[in-house]
């Protein structure tokens, strides 16, 4: 592996591994009982993502600090003409600062938002996985612009650069090892998920999110390694999310995936797992078809399954991932069951933050059916299989 | 003829432990002053050498311990680094793999009680414990993939659970202290210390203790740590840091990856920052000391040249000693060769010994060099973190080398009579003299003065980073000392004859001068070194003198003000501590002033140089503002169209560039290139950089500096300046506020403290001088056994043996003190008129303590007369030829 190595001081590390835990932990400590009324600010004064809000874009693309937690997500699939194939992700997280008291906010250091920036990028014929992160104060160095999708942390960019096709720029490097520059447009429409446009991530009413998604953007660009500059092509996956509580006090972590289909479809699911083994009730799959509509389905017997079917073991933390995981859906379209299993490219995708202090698995993987056959690539993130995420949560 | 053999090293052995060793053993006295002598030139060496590389690494280590190792540093003219324009330097950097840290330096000063009330008298005592704090982006420093102390402060083990990122960077007291200052203040998490920084006072609040690296690097006492913007908020620049850090993350890290990223901080620039690489940056750091630490050097090696002298003396003593024992050995079989082989293990044994002895004891004086050095040092130019000198393998082996090669290079001559000694001869204790003709060489000597006069006119050597180096003004020194010591060694036989003209008819005079008609090789190298030693302590008597001379003259004329007001924390014109517009403006509204001078001094760079550019109120100059002139103002009507303004350089600013009155020179700033013509030149023995001044508009214009270094005040005739000065000190308790006079008597002392180590080599000089002469003496006395047995059998006297060998001694003491004296003449007109101007561009009054000389002289000769007499009394008791 040749990411950065995880940190081994004790006293720095588990620090800022608790500035994270404390965020996720204020979440949960702020659950309420279920309230038929959605609240419109949250105990901490934050914006509560309100039911059947209409959302104007490209304004609603870009940043929303009256919300805590904000999330733009992207991952891909690349592969040159020689069928050289990668995988990458990209998140820009915001996270905002208690809003109790007024405080001054410089242009150029800031102290009301912090911003944290993780970029990976799996080499699947080298077996090579490369990641980099950045924590930065809103400033000079880190800012999510309020009109539109326009962020910049660091060196790293991710711009819409044409609001009338939603093509997107993206830019990042791993230290001398990678430089990725990039363009996509989406060929779907993008989707707002849940049936009253949120996405409800528990019982609490505050619990939910604004959830943007391109599913499926066709991308172009470049890529430097090994001395190297190739062209490359592939598809790709955005999810932009805005909330100011995400999680439930039980959870242990998460199982989460987004598969493209060789047909055209995509399918989102997430697996929320309880600190008593069993998955969350709001765990869930959707269906997207050709067209950019949605079929939701809930975990257990009349929806969805997830099973893991192989394990690794990170020589770096010694936390077991199941990479390997089987899918049982019905197909909203043949009404049949699917199974789909995912297989990583390359075993070794975890990211052991030194500044997120949260080690978790995120990697590209190959989709195959029943008969073995591939019928699509996926990305699977397995959170909270280790003490950082869930000691925050109990 | 000499006869070829081969020696059995076993047996040759065996006689040196039989004869040199039991020799050195059964003299342990002896033994340990010559050891104590070699151990001593390379003691002095060392500390110096060593104590210069701590504060070198002064200027650089302290930012290492924060951000780690740092490739790139950019800087701004007058330390401005605008904020705004590192969105530039981030774009251009486009996917280069680097990290970009930047930095605000706030020079603090922590007010405690108990420092306050110690020593209140001394005026320009810095009034607290001097803290340097580098406000840091705390969250942005994650980002450094390095093993920094600023990475770990978020998180560290003090911080309180509950606490999180924001509640620290929103804290705009918060401040990090290091272990050292936290254990001297008695110092806990969440106390309230009051900070001074420029005329303002602050509580802060300290959040947490500095952790030690996690590359063991410990904290620097003097170091503080804040968040960046409560670092700007404090120094009350919102929008300026000091410098930015770059740091590349790269595995290749090859020039080619350096030069791409180099020109990547380069390119945007347009004249606004400089990028140096970590090298340079150090030397800029170190230039500023270079000339203090070259001065230092030489007079280390000096200190290893009279060293070398005592040793040459004492082995003489030693083979003179050990005469019948090498006449001895020689009977018995062993060819000279031999007898040299077994001298040269003695030396090399003693040079052995003395370069361990020297490596601990230098050691040992380096870490009291350093503090010397580092107060010199601040007190001239800037503020300097050396802490302790390190020893390193290098210096080990050059302190090795050292005693070895002394020990041996001293020995030659000595080693010479050794191995030429006629074993019949010998034992019948014939006289042996030292050395071959080359004393007699007195044309060589006066080749040499000239050569030393010619030497004198050439221009000095310029390094890369600007200084100039007097390296012919010191070849200069060296050709008049050894012409100087070979001419005077010619003058003793003419002046012994004449001096015995007009002693001949009494008897112990007689004698003990008439010696000196005929006089020896030993004679002769005594002479020489007396005159050596006392040419050079007259001669540093000379350069304080013209230094105590200029210096009052030039602060007589400076200080001419009333009041004179800076920052209580401000400490010369490198400090960081401003005067705020705001404080200005509340002064000037004070009654009974008539006029209020103020001075900024920036540090710029100019042609690759820093100079400092220094902002007065030009309105003020000649009816108040007065200066020691060396070109007056030109008329104002002559200053050329294209210039926007006027200047007044300093000396030094002339010497460094050559230019003068007059010319017109081009300011760079971030707002372009401004056109300056130079209306007049003053004397300034304030700094060595060079200066500039010009009015404080421009330096508001071009530069964005809007704050004051200092301010002087000229109070109306009526303004009584006692109450006038008790009343602004209620009003303004956080500005030194001094009084003319004081200052005045203040600044002279400072001066004359700097030169303590000029004294030290002074009494060094003459602690040589009347060694050596003893060492002479007590050789020529062993050496002419013959006469004194003539005496005593003659029923000459003890007391009459001591007082000719007195005679004898004063005679050498007053030629080589009127030889010596005359040197000084020249070696101070060299250190003033060519060494110090070219090594620091001051030209001073040449002026000879007279009375410091001659005193220093009359001196010389009684402890010649006193020491020789002593040696007398004490050899004349003896049997003659106390051997082995």
């Amino acid at each position: 592996m040749a990411g950065r190595k995880p940190k081994t001081d004790a006293g720095g590390v588990m620090k800022i591994k608790q500035f994270y835990i404390l965020l996720f932990a204020l979440s949960a400590l702020f659950l309420k009982q279920v309230s038929a009324e959605v609240p419109e600010f949250t105990q901490e004064g934050f914006r509560v993502p309100q039911p059947y809000q209409t959302l104007v874009f490209p304004r609603d693309h870009g940043s929303h600090p009256d919300f805590k937690i904000e999330w733009w997500y992207l991952t891909g699939h690349l592969q040159t003409d020689s069928e050289r194939a990668f995988g990458f992700q990209v998140t820009f997280f915001r996270f905002a600062g208690p809003i109790d008291k007024v405080y001054p906010d410089s242009p150029y250091f800031g102290q009301s938002h912090i911003h944290s920036t993780q970029v990976a990028l799996t080499d699947i014929e080298t077996g090579e996985f490369y990641f980099d992160e950045r924590l930065d104060r809103n400033g000079w160095d880190a800012f999510a612009s309020e009109e539109g999708l326009d962020l910049k942390h660091g060196p790293w960019t991710m711009k819409m650069i044409d609001e009338s096709t939603e093509t997107i720029d993206v830019r990042f490097h791993i230290r001398d090892k990678a430089a990725l520059n990039l363009q996509m447009s989406p060929t779907k429409p993008k989707v707002i998920f849940g049936p009253d446009g949120t996405s409800r991530k528990g019982s609490d009413p505050a619990a939910r999110s604004y959830y943007i998604t391109f599913t499926r953007m066709a991308v172009s660009g470049d890529l430097k390694i090994d001395g190297e500059t190739l062209d490359i092509s592939g598809e790709a996956w955005i999810d932009h999310e805005i909330s100011s509580q995400q999680l439930s006090e039980n959870l242990e972590g998460w199982d989460w995936t987004a598969i493209q289909l060789n047909d055209g479809r995509e399918i989102k699911a997430y697996l929320l797992r309880q600190t008593d083994g069993t998955p969350s009730e709001f765990s869930q799959l959707i269906w997207i078809d050709e067209s950019g509509n949605t079929v939701y389905q809930n975990y257990g017997n009349s929806g969805f399954t997830w099973t893991k079917q192989a394990y690794w073991e990170s020589p770096v933390t010694g936390t077991a991932y199941p990479t390997t995981v089987t899918l049982n859906t019905p197909d909203p379209k043949t009404g049949l069951m699917r199974q789909l299993t995912l297989n990583p490219t390359v075993p070794d995708q975890e990211l052991t933050g030194d500044l997120n202090g949260t080690n978790y698995w995120e990697g590209a993987c190959r989709v195959t059916n029943d008969a073995g056959e591939t019928v699509g690539r996926a990305y699977l993130e397995l959170a909270g299989y280790d003490e950082s995420l869930s000691c925050a949560l109990r | 003829m000499q006869i070829e053999r081969p020696v059995a090293k076993k047996a040759l052995l065996e006689v040196w432990l039989k004869t040199s060793l039991r020799h050195w053993l059964r003299h342990k006295l002896q033994s340990a002053t010559l050891i104590a002598i070699l151990a001593l030139g390379v003691a002095s060496f060392l500390s110096i050498r060593m104590a210069n590389r701590a504060a070198i690494k002064g200027f650089s280590g302290f930012t290492e311990t924060v951000t780690g190792q740092v490739d790139f540093t950019l800087e701004a003219q007058g330390d401005r680094f605008s904020v705004s324009w590192l969105s530039e330097l981030r774009d251009s950097l486009e996917q280069h793999p680097v990290e970009l840290a930047p930095i605000l330096e706030v020079p603090a000063l922590v007010v405690y009680p108990a420092f306050e009330q110690s020593n209140p008298s001394d005026l320009l005592r810095i009034p607290g414990e001097p803290l340097r704090i580098l406000g840091i982006d705390l969250i942005g420093i994650q980002n450094l993939n390095n093993q920094n102390i600023s990475a770990s402060l978020l998180f560290t083990e003090e911080i309180d659970e509950e606490q999180d990122i924001f509640s620290i960077v929103r804290d705009p007291l918060a401040l990090f202290v290091s272990p050292r200052l936290a254990s001297k203040l008695g110092l806990t998490i969440e106390e309230t210390i009051e900070v001074l920084i420029d005329d303002q006072k602050f509580s802060l609040s300290v959040k947490g203790i500095l952790p030690t690296s996690r590359s063991g690097v410990d904290a620097p006492k003097d170091l503080a740590i804040m968040d960046l913007p409560a670092a700007m908020a404090l120094a009350g620049k919102p929008d300026i840091v000091s410098r930015v850090e770059v740091m590349v993350e790269a595995d290749d890290r090859s020039e080619v990856v350096l030069d791409r990223i180099r020109n990547a901080l380069t390119e945007p620039s347009a004249g606004r920052w400089r990028v140096l690489q970590t090298e340079q940056q150090e030397e800029t750091g170190a230039a500023m000391t270079s000339a203090f630490r070259l001065n230092l050097t030489i007079l280390s090696l000096i200190s290893l040249l009279v060293g070398l002298y005592l040793i040459s003396q004492s082995i003489d003593a030693a083979v003179i000693q050990r005469r019948k024992e090498i006449g001895i050995l020689r009977a018995l079989g062993l060819i000279p060769q031999e007898i040299k082989r077994l001298w040269l293990i003695d030396l090399t044994v003693f040079g052995f010994l003395g370069g361990i002895f020297g490596i601990l004891m230098g050691w040992a004086s380096s870490q009291i060099v350093v503090v010397a050095i580092a107060r010199t040092v601040n007190a001239l130019y800037t503020e300097t973190t050396a802490r302790s000198a390190q020893l390193n393998t290098t210096d080990c082996l050059i302190g090795m080398g050292l005693g070895i090669a002394g020990s041996l290079i001293a020995g030659s001559l000595p080693l010479r009579v050794a191995t030429q000694t006629n074993p019949a001869k010998i034992i019948a204790s014939g006289r042996q003299e030292i050395g071959g003709s080359r004393f007699h060489y007195q044309w060589l000597g006066w080749l040499l003065l000239g050569l030393g006069y010619v030497s004198s006119l050439a221009s000095p050597v310029i390094f890369s980073n600007g200084q100039a180096f007097p390296v012919f003004g010191y070849l200069t020194a060296l050709c008049w000392l050894l012409g100087g010591a070979l001419t005077v060694a010619g003058l003793i036989a003419p002046l012994g004859k004449w001096l015995h003209r007009s002693v001949s008819q009494h008897l112990t005079a007689g004698l003990g001068i008439g010696k000196l008609r005929l006089p020896g090789n030993r004679h002769r190298l005594a002479v020489s070194g007396l005159f050596v030693a006392i040419g050079m302590a007259a001669s540093m008597s000379i350069l304080i003198g013209s230094f105590e001379t200029t210096i009052t003259h030039w602060l007589k004329t400076r200080f001419q003000a009333d009041i004179y007001i800076a920052s209580r924390a401000f400490s010369g014109a490198s400090s960081q501590h401003f005067i705020r517009v705001a404080t200005i403006e509340q002064l000037a509204k004070e009654p009974g002033i008539d006029a209020v001078s103020t001075q900024r001094y920036l540090p710029i760079q100019f042609q690759g140089k820093q100079i400092y550019l220094v902002g007065i109120r030009t309105e003020l100059v000649g009816e108040y503002e007065k200066f020691l002139w060396i070109d007056t103002l030109l008329d104002l009507g002559d200053m050329p169209d294209e210039a926007k303004t006027w200047a007044i350089i300093n000396e030094t600013y002339f010497y460094r560039f050559g230019y003068e009155t007059g010319n017109i020179v081009y300011l760079e700033s971030s707002k372009g290139s401004h056109p300056v013509w130079i209306r007049g030149m003053k004397a300034d023995y304030g700094n060595d950089q060079g200066a500039l001044l010009i009015d404080q508009k421009y330096l508001e214009s071009w530069y964005d500096v809007y704050d004051f270094s200092n301010t002087t005040l000229y109070l109306s005739a009526e303004t009584d300046t006692d109450v006038f000065s008790a009343r602004l000190k209620e009003r303004f308790p956080e500005l030194a506020i001094r009084e003319q006079e004081a200052l005045l008597k203040n600044a002279l002392q400072v001066f004359k403290e700097t030169f303590a180590v000029t004294y030290a080599l002074k009494v060094l000089g003459l602690f040589v001088a009347v060694i050596g002469l003893a060492l002479a003496l007590l050789n020529i006395l062993r050496e002419d056994v013959t006469s004194l047995h003539t005496l005593r059998a003659l029923g000459v006297t003890r007391a009459e043996r001591a007082s000719i060998t007195a005679f004898e001694g004063t005679g050498m003491t007053v030629i080589a003190s009127l030889g010596g004296i005359l040197l000084s003449f020249a070696l101070g007109w060299l250190l003033v008129f060519v060494i110090n101007r070219q090594s620091f561009g001051w030209t001073l009054q040449y002026a000879i303590p007279w009375g410091d000389i001659l005193s220093l002289g009359a001196l010389l000769i009684i402890l010649g007369a006193v020491v020789s007499w002593l040696v007398g009394w004490l050899a004349g008791n003896q049997k003659p030829m106390q051997e082995e």
